[in-house]
């Protein structure tokens, strides 16, 4: 399954691409240090394969919000599929999350290596598996 | 010689009516065509022909024609903007009978009026005259109408022994027919132009011009209209209208049908509708014997109305006088009355007998029974109770040095009961030639009752005025017109302040609005509007700082005062809440820093955290993930990250302890 990460903090990004590729969910995740580069992403590869987003809420240019405005905004062949992973503790920011039919968790960082291995056997993962 | 205009008016009238019956009596009667009947109007033989038909159908049964605004009674627009005269009867009637629809087309000028059918805007008009030059592109139809033009002048004019029309100046209307046949006549007169004949008429009837050149059925009608007087017709012109339709040169089609509709209509159908529109304008015959007949008449008639009037008059006058007799005595009653009602007595005091005289209210007053009226003026005194004598005696002595001519002083007296009344005096002062107080007459009246309101008044107004003041806050309150009527020493002390000045009432209030930047100045007047439409509300104002004076927040009640349901004024009540507002944009201040303290909690303190955890969770997942190397430096790096972090945090939470402090 075609897999993006968008997170600001390159370390992160760099720990979660590492935990996605040996969970096995994806062998070479797509890295974005901005919501700009997410959107761009998703974009180009909208022709083939489902996505899976792992996307982080506050990012500088375009946050988490906007990319979830675009993805709600625009229609896709394929099905996208997205995981917040926040640092954001807000019940708030989790209520507003479930207004966005593509977010399937809201999870807070840092992401578990259980959590990766049980998105693993969700129906999503399993059906769109090429 | 001249006569008047309608004498000769009538004189053309009587021929032409004579001349239409002779027509009547030759044609009509002999012979027995084919009629057709239009309201009061006869036409006999008339029908289109195939040709015309099929002229028409090209035109779609609609030809345009062209309307002369100015020529009355013939063809003129009348006050409703309709067509209108005679030869608008003659269109209605060719419309009716012909079926052919008539769009008007109306013209500011003759001038222009010429110029539109010339250029084929139009395709016909009404009543033209022939000329040479007309010919070359009109078609002219038969003359339907005959009216002579006449000289008309001034009576001024008429009555010059050596007037001379060959040298005259004659007022006429541009493009007339009759033009070059008038220069050629008077080679060595002057020509003034005009756009219609009225304008030509006003000028020669304000000597403008000597003569002007019109026809009489016009001459007459407009004089009727606008009451001109002082116009002769001076003599015939020997320039006559010839009237006739006109088309332009392309249709003579429509020049055929026309002249077969004019030639069908009946003699006595003629006479009716020149009747209907020429003879109305006619009065009757005026003689000079028949004048002088009508000036007797109305030199008695006159006398006798003058008569009449003077007796009328007369008699009215007398019951007039009867009636001003009997109201002059209401009056002096009703005058006697209202002094009884408004006074209680009336006093005249002779300061250099040194005695004062009352009438009989003055003892009722009093409590006590006298036959005598005049009283030496130390008796007068004595009644005065002691406390009050020195103010009547201020009052007397301010006389003699401000020479005022109403006196007034109000005082109490000890009353043969041994009660205490107060009394008002008014009174008139007459002085001597010397300036000198030699008498006051005027009315006295027992006030007591009214003093002691005032007095509960007074003490009641001290009560309000201790209870306004009695608070830092501002009061006062402001009239319709923006004049302060009341207000708390606060309140004055305040715009002495900002403004230098006390402000009294009966002042103006706007100088305060200058103080104010242009901004709040808007938004108090837009306050002041709110409040006097009836609305009660409380705002918050801000009123800006000046040399010492710090910047204020208040918090103003507009409250409007209510007097037969609309707003007299408005009552102000301004709660100065800087304290307040400065408490709060500090607690505004400390909330926002503590905002920013949850945020950095939840966000920043969390970023390096959430690395140091996910390192941690992979180290613990897939111990061969990272190198050692590697983990050292990601730990090192988060560790001192949110060490940084916790220090910032520190320092903003020592900032909001330092705002607290402050309060």
């Amino acid at each position: 399954m075609k897999t993006i990460i968008a997170d600001d903090d390159k370390t992160l990004l760099l720990l979660h691409s590492t935990f996605i590729k040996r969970s096995g969910i994806c062998p070479n995740p797509l890295n974005c240090t901005d919501g700009s580069f997410a959107i761009e992403a998703i974009k180009s590869t909208i022709i083939s394969e489902a996505i899976l987003l792992f996307l982080d809420l506050n990012m500088p240019e375009v946050n988490g919000w906007e990319v979830l405005d675009f993805i709600a905004g625009e229609s896709f062949p394929n099905p996208i599929f997205v995981i917040i992973v926040t640092s954001s503790v807000r019940q708030e920011d989790r209520n507003k999350a479930k207004n966005y039919e593509a977010v399937i968790e809201f999870v807070t960082k840092p992401i578990q290596a259980s959590f990766l291995a049980e998105i693993k056997t969700r129906d999503f993962f399993i059906h769109n598996q090429i | 010689m001249f006569v008047e205009i309608h004498a000769f008016y009538s004189y053309y009238l009587k021929i032409t009516h004579l001349y239409y019956n002779l027509l009547f009596l030759i044609s009509f009667d002999l012979i027995f065509p084919s009629i057709n009947v239009v309201g009061q109007v006869k036409l006999i033989d008339f029908a289109l022909t195939p040709q015309d038909s099929v002229w028409l159908q090209k035109k779609n049964f609609t030809l345009r024609f062209g309307i002369n605004p100015y020529w009355p009674p013939i063809d003129y627009l009348n006050e409703d903007g309709k067509h209108d005269g005679l030869n608008a009867e003659y269109i209605k009637l060719f419309s009716e009978i012909t079926g052919i629809n008539i769009e008007y087309v109306v013209h500011e000028t003759w001038s222009q009026h010429l110029s539109s059918i010339k250029n084929r805007e139009i395709d016909f008009i009404g009543a033209i005259n022939y000329t040479p030059e007309r010919d070359e592109y009109l078609l002219f139809t038969t003359s339907y109408l005959e009216i002579p033009n006449f000289f008309i002048s001034t009576t001024t004019f008429a009555k010059k022994k050596n007037k001379d029309l060959s040298t005259a100046t004659f007022a006429v209307v541009s493009d007339y027919a009759y033009l070059s046949d008038l220069k050629k006549n008077y080679p060595n007169a002057s020509f003034i132009y005009f756009n219609k004949d009225i304008s030509a008429l006003i000028n020669t009837s304000f000597g403008i011009s000597d003569v002007c050149v019109l026809d009489m059925p016009s001459v007459t009608f407009l004089i009727n209209k606008y009451g001109i007087s002082n116009l002769v017709a001076l003599s015939d012109a020997n320039l006559p209208w010839q009237i006739r339709m006109a088309v332009t040169k392309s249709e003579p089609q429509l020049q055929s049908i026309l002249n077969r509709f004019l030639a069908s209509i009946s003699p006595d159908s003629k006479i009716y509708l020149h009747d209907k529109y020429l003879s109305k304008l006619t009065l009757n015959e005026n003689t000079t014997i028949r004048n002088i007949l009508y000036f007797i008449l109305f030199a008695l008639a006159t006398t006798f109305i003058i008569l009449s009037i003077t007796f009328i008059y007369n008699s009215r006058l007398k019951t007039q006088i009867a009636e001003k007799t009997k109201e002059l005595k209401e009056t002096n009653d009703r005058y006697s009355l209202t002094i009884s009602a408004t006074f209680d007595s009336i006093f005249d005091l002779d300061l250099i007998q040194k005695t004062i005289c009352f009438e009989t209210g003055f003892f009722k007053l009093f409590e006590f029974e006298s036959k005598r009226k005049s009283f030496p003026l130390s008796d007068w005194k004595k009644i005065i109770i002691p406390e009050d004598q020195e103010e009547v005696k201020f009052r007397y002595a301010s006389l003699s040095e401000n020479k005022i001519e109403n006196w007034n002083c109000k005082f109490r007296i000890r009353t043969q009961n041994n009660s205490i009344k107060w009394l008002s005096l008014n009174g008139i002062v007459t002085y001597s030639e010397q300036g000198t107080p030699v008498r006051i007459f005027g009315a006295i009246k027992d006030i007591s009752d009214s003093a002691i309101i005032q007095q509960e008044l007074d003490a009641e107004k001290k009560n309000n005025e201790a209870l306004i003041n009695n608070t830092s806050d501002l009061i006062w309150s402001v009239s319709k017109d923006l004049k302060l009527i009341a207000s708390n020493r606060q309140f004055q002390l305040a715009i002495h302040a900002y403004i230098g000045s006390t402000l009294e009432s009966g002042e103006s209030v706007e100088p305060l609005f200058k103080v104010l930047p242009i901004e709040e100045k808007k938004i108090w007047i837009k306050n002041f509007k709110r409040a006097f439409e009836g609305d009660g509300f409380k705002t918050e104002v801000c009123i800006p700082g000046k040399e010492a004076i710090p910047h204020q927040y208040a918090e103003l009640s507009f409250n409007p005062i209510f007097e037969n349901n609309s707003v007299q004024s408005i009552a102000l009540h301004l709660h100065d809440i800087t304290e307040k507002t400065i408490h709060l944009n500090e607690i505004e201040e400390q909330n926002n820093l503590l905002k920013e303290v949850t945020w950095m909690q939840s966000h920043i303190v969390r970023a390096p955290l959430s690395r140091l955890l996910t390192i941690i969770e992979l180290i613990k997942s897939y111990p061969d993930s990272l190198r050692d190397k590697e983990k050292i430096s990601m730990l090192t790096e988060s560790a001192l990250e949110l060490d940084n972090i916790i220090t910032d945090i520190s320092n903003k939470a020592e900032s909001v302890t330092k705002i607290s402090s402050k309060r």
